[in-house]
């Protein structure tokens, strides 16, 4: 480890105090709507958030999703594949979860129907607030490349193709929530979770 | 584990105390927020316990008045001492992904008329029929699945095979709890209790836990992991009964008993033994009646009578030597009742003390021995 072991929590920009609960590694300056991993000013990322659709009401949660934006590349020497592969409908931006669930096996779900509806996930800026994030961000082209690949998987099976996905673009997004008795939904595409996926 | 170390805030140079739980410190001095980014942190938690003084109170009552413990131990037992230790636990959570080859399995029938066997038949001119049959075969196809999954894995941080009980209902009590966990500094467990070191190493544990478990085919591979400590109660009361002191563990988040010992009730082993020497008796005064009843003339007539007395002789002595033996046991072994997370369960707690009724056991071997000595042919018997 090089550097500073203790890193003031201050934006890498205004140098105003960044915003975080005590277990986030992933810290916000409200100002200049910007999301930080840690305290590292390089990993500053464009803070946003997704509008809830009207019938959904207020919400009652905003919570953390990185934001990935790329480009994915497949290879595979069996024609018929690539003949299936080309036909599917390309993904949109994927989401994956940046706040720490003990059920996250919904999330994986949550990724690929946000990736197939994007013109329902417009971004914006905002200031609401946000469940606390700790997700690196390190990992998201590896996630990214797996998703891409459990999708053409759908279609017809990966043995032997190749994937490679490149990151372009990032960001840290506040994705609205509703209370529903004992359980949320996502107010975009009422997708249902149990109270549990968010460890509040 | 976080090992103390000197960090001083970056804006002030205070001193500011290390992270325990969460990576954000606050600097004692200047007040300002700190992110603590070594990479040797392992944030320490704590799972408070629930059980209070009452609870522990009914949880030993309750124990007391199981069916193969003294039915007044609660009554004769005296308290010695209590106290909490706090055992670690390793949480491990993460994420782990890649593409997995698993084979598919596919039932095949082949057409009649592709796989063609010739059979021969006998006594035709020109020798051959043709024989058409279907054939069913198993063939495994190459078959990929895309996996994407979170894993929250507790491992025992300490060594528990001193401790009279292992650690398998505690990772389940970890997970169950996992949201009350608080964080908690070591000084501070101490002070409430004897803290166990957490001295298996994480590197030890994430190999032959978390990696082991990823199969060998394909790629999957672990993408995130993050390892904390956390720290169960469990109170150990110790107890004096008669003579003999016993102790017993509870853990303090579920309240569920996780080992020790206590002492068995022995009237069962009387009650067994009393028909067990009955039936004994019963088969040895039929034969010893069986004997009676033959007069002594025939015993002196005919050699199969005093064949038949040796043979009765032997089988009540064998009787009465085995049933003796078995009482003795039963009622003489130390036994106890080993308590564990699935339920009482009664073991021997020690060697039986010697059988003063031994000498018999030897006599009815010798008897034994003699007797088949004798019915040998090629023996030295007349």
């Amino acid at each position: 480890m090089s550097g500073p072991l203790l890193r003031p929590l201050v934006c890498p920009r205004c140098g105003a105090a960044l915003e975080g609960g005590a277990r986030a590694r992933i810290f916000l300056c409200r100002s200049c709507q910007l999301a930080t991993y840690g305290a590292d000013p390089s990993r500053a990322v464009p803070l946003r958030f997704v509008r809830a659709a009207k019938e959904y009401g207020t919400p009652d949660l905003h919570a953390p999703f990185w934001r990935v934006e790329g480009e994915f590349r497949w290879e595979t020497e069996e024609g018929s594949k690539s003949r299936v592969y080309e036909r599917l409908v390309p993904l949109g931006p994927l989401f994956f979860p940046a706040f720490t669930s003990p059920k996250t096996a919904y999330c994986d779900d949550i990724t690929l129907r946000y990736a197939r509806r994007p013109e329902l996930l417009v971004t914006f800026p905002g200031d609401a607030p946000l469940l606390d994030g700790g997700r690196n961000p390190a990992v998201l082209g590896e996630l990214s490349r797996l998703a891409w690949l459990a999708y053409l998987d759908r279609s017809a099976d990966v043995t032997g193709v190749e994937g490679r996905f490149e990151v372009r673009a990032l960001s840290y997004v506040g994705v609205p929530f509703c209370r529903r008795e004992k359980h949320f939904v996502d107010a975009v595409l009422g997708i249902q979770v149990p109270e549990v996926y968010f460890d509040l | 584990m976080t090992k103390p170390r000197a960090l001083s805030c970056p804006l002030c140079a205070g001193a500011v105390p290390p992270p325990v739980s969460t990576r954000k410190v606050d600097c004692p001095y200047c007040g300002r927020a700190l992110l603590y980014e070594g990479e040797d942190f392992t944030p320490t938690l704590l799972l408070p316990p629930r059980l209070g003084e009452a609870e522990h109170r009914q949880a030993c009552l309750t124990l007391f008045k199981h069916p193969l413990v003294p039915s007044g131990l609660s009554r004769h037992a005296t308290l010695l001492r209590k106290h909490r230790s706090y055992l670690p636990f390793y949480l491990l959570t993460g994420k782990r992904g890649g593409v997995l080859a698993v084979g598919k399995e596919r039932i095949v029938t082949r057409l009649p008329g592709i796989d063609i066997s010739v059979e021969s038949s006998g006594g035709t001119v020109g020798g051959a029929r043709t024989v058409f049959r279907s054939k069913t075969e198993v063939q495994v196809e190459e078959d990929s699945r895309v996996i994407v999954g979170d894993f929250r894995y507790a491992y025992s941080a300490a060594a528990l095979e001193d401790r009279d009980f292992g650690d398998t209902s505690l990772k389940d009590v970890v997970k169950e709890h996992l949201g009350e966990a608080r964080s908690a500094t070591l000084d501070e467990l101490a002070l409430d209790g004897e803290v166990v070191d957490a001295d298996l190493p994480l590197e030890r544990i994430v190999e032959r836990g978390v990696a082991a478990g990823l199969g060998t085919k394909g790629e999957l591979k672990v993408l995130e992991l993050e390892a904390s400590v956390v720290y169960v109660p469990v109170q150990t009361f110790s107890f004096r009964y008669g003579r003999q002191t016993f102790s017993v563990t509870l853990e303090e988040l579920g309240g569920t008993w996780l080992g020790g010992q206590l002492p068995f009730r022995g009237d069962w082993a009387h009650l067994l033994s009393v028909p067990l020497v009955a039936m004994l008796g019963l088969v040895a005064g039929n034969l010893l009646g069986f004997a009676l009843r033959i007069p002594p003339h025939e015993w002196a007539r005919s050699g199969i009578f005093s064949d038949a007395a040796l043979l009765a002789g032997l089988l009540v002595g064998l009787a009465m030597v085995l049933g003796l033996q078995a009482a003795w046991l039963l009622l003489r072994t130390p036994l106890a009742v080993k308590l564990t997370p699935a339920g009482p369960r009664v073991e021997r707690a020690g060697e039986a003390p010697r059988n003063p009724f031994a000498p018999a056991n030897a006599i009815v071997k010798i008897l034994l021995e003699n007797a088949v000595r004798g019915q040998d042919p090629r023996g030295e018997g007349p």
